[in-house]
């Protein structure tokens, strides 16, 4: 085995459930680098956000194995796995509304003892969205979608993690906005070596941000590729992007 | 001119009495918006924190406000047992079974209390009892305006730690996203305790400064429950900052239903007004939809 220089995040054959014995997914097999960016696809109740709450440990995962850099996280508890540098941005709106943009920032570095720590990395999250700093005394509720998002990306940075786990970045948002929040999403890969795992519902633009896609249905991955690839298949199209086929049954896809 | 200089004075009694509310009430309104649940049993602490300051300021002949300094960390204390042996072993029953076991813990202390301080009318004693001075022509009971200036003190202690700490600010984090302060490596079983903790060391401040201001006897903390829920409902369920404008409101409310009708209607003023608040404005004063802090 070559040994590589950035970390590894690999799920092997995972099944996992919310309650014991229910199984939601699948013999799920991926792996990402902190130089990655990968993302999920598929239908509603396909397992996606399944998928990154397993890693995090929000699950319970009945066989397979999570590894982090050839260390087992299968079964250790959410902030253990963010102790060890994978950060998650959970589905929907998760800010703090009643607390100010700092507040909120302030309590992703909740885990830290080290607060003078927290206080450089707040910085360094105002300088990589600048509009963040411009409203550090405002009340979360008070910012549009895309800022929430950012709030909520800055919220998990605080940890400097090697990855982050993103549930529907782009959900609710208007175009012009989605464009930036992958473009932020791009940059935090390329100029701070994170490795991204993204859930998509906007299956074209979250591929086209990716190097690799995973397509998910009923809990198991359908189709794997490289970003590209995989939006020219026009499988993908049929079953995933309205581009017909609706006749056909999904299994024969 | 003299019936508007009476309303004056009214009104500054009602605005001392308020802020002993508010201190009554903020730890039921805290525990709300942080916990979830409806600590019924809020005022039987409120009574039994004072007549712990009682039993101080007797065996010790203590000042009250200096009584509050053994009084206090005793609360803290006893709202963790109600959390750990009331709250957390119900956590996943139905809420009506909570609210059973606060009924059974009310009778519970109330009966305790009966037992070991008689049901008799007491007071807590203090140099400036009976005391009061002139100001601008106004009347200022003095032991009602230390209990309002230590209510003061107290409720800014209370807002400046949610504010400015690290665990204040979780406490807000829990309430505003249980789910997501989780994720952020909150925890959050830890913050219940702290809430309970902090609710019933309220409790003690509250019920230790109504008995400088009047005498008690253990079933008191039955109108006391009107009032704290009264404050609690219309400052908004779970808002502390609007519990505190709520107290203040109700507080005056009551002293000037006493004067202007008759004494006896003091508590049913504010029962009046929860009523008119849950028909007319059930989401409180403040008005927003969720319970924050
Ligand atoms: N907390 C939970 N408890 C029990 N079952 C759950 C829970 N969350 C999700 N499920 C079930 O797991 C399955 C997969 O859900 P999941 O949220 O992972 O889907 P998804 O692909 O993210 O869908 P969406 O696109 O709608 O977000 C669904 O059948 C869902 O009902
Ligand atoms: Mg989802």
């Amino acid at each position: 085995m070559p040994i590589s220089e950035t970390d590894i995040l690999s799920l092997n054959d995972v099944e996992a459930s919310y309650t014991k014995g229910v199984k939601i997914l699948h013999a799920i097999s991926l792996k990402i680098t902190q130089k990655e960016i990968a993302c999920l696809i598929g239908p509603n109740g396909a397992g996606k956000s399944t998928v990154l709450k397993a890693i995090m440990g929000l699950t319970n995962v009945e066989s397979g194995s999570i590894n982090l850099n050839g260390e087992d996280v299968t079964d250790m508890k959410p902030h253990e796995i963010m102790h060890r540098g994978i950060s998650y941005v959970p589905q929907g709106r998760t800010i703090f509304p009643e607390m100010t943009v700092w507040e909120n920032l302030r309590m992703g570095g909740f885990i830290l003892k080290d607060k003078h720590l927290v206080e450089n990395r707040i910085q360094e999250v105002f300088d990589m969205f600048p509009i963040l700093y411009k409203y550090r005394n405002q009340k979360a509720y008070a910012l549009s979608g895309g800022e929430q998002q950012m709030i909520e990306m800055g919220r998990v940075l605080i940890l400097d993690p090697k990855f982050m786990l993103i549930d529907e970045p782009s959900i609710g948002l208007a175009p012009k906005v989605r464009k930036l929040v992958f473009e932020k999403i791009i940059s935090l890969n390329r100029e701070k070596s994170i490795g991204i795992l993204m859930v998509e519902q906007n299956a074209v633009q979250g591929l086209e941000a990716s190097d690799l896609g995973y397509v998910l249905d009923m809990g198991r991955v359908r189709f794997r590729g490289s970003g590209v690839e995989l939006l020219k298949d026009i499988r993908i199209h049929r079953l995933y992007l309205g581009g017909g086929g609706k006749d056909q049954p999904k299994t024969k896809l | 001119m003299k019936s508007f200089f009476i309303f004056a004075q009214l009104l500054i009694n009602g605005v001392l009495l308020g802020g002993v509310y508010a201190v009554m009430a903020s730890g039921l309104s805290l525990i709300f918006g942080v916990v979830r649940v409806l600590q019924i049993s809020h005022s039987v602490l409120i009574i039994l924190g004072c007549y712990f300051s009682y039993s101080v300021n007797r065996t010790l002949s203590l000042d009250p406000i200096l009584s509050l300094l053994i009084t206090m960390p005793v609360m803290f204390f006893i709202g963790i047992a109600v959390y750990r042996l009331v709250v957390a072993p119900l956590k996943d029953a139905p809420p009506v079974a909570a609210l059973l076991a606060f009924f059974g813990l009310i009778l519970a202390l109330e009966n305790t209390i009966g037992l070991i301080w008689t049901t008799n009318y007491n007071a807590i004693h203090s140099v400036y009892q009976g005391k009061s001075f002139l100001l601008s022509g106004f009347v200022f009971s003095l032991p009602k305006t230390i209990a309002f200036g230590m209510a003061c003190l107290v409720i800014f202690t209370l807002l400046i730690f949610l504010r400015n700490t690290e665990t204040g600010r979780a406490i807000r984090a829990v309430s505003q996203d249980r789910d997501t302060a989780q994720i952020l490596g909150v925890d959050v079983d830890r913050i219940f305790v702290i809430v309970f903790g902090i609710s019933a060391t309220l409790a003690a401040v509250g019920g230790s400064l109504m008995g400088m201001i009047y005498s008690f006897y253990p079933s008191l903390h039955w109108s006391w429950l009107g009032v704290v829920f009264s404050v609690v409902i219309l400052g908004g369920l779970g808002q502390v900052g609007g519990a505190i404008i709520a107290a203040l409101i109700i507080g005056v409310a009551e002293i000037l239903a006493a004067y202007y009708i008759g004494a006896a209607w003091g508590p049913f003023v504010a029962f009046a007004i929860l009523i008119i608040t849950l028909v007319h404005r059930p989401q409180g004063l403040l008005g927003t939809k969720g319970q924050r802090i």
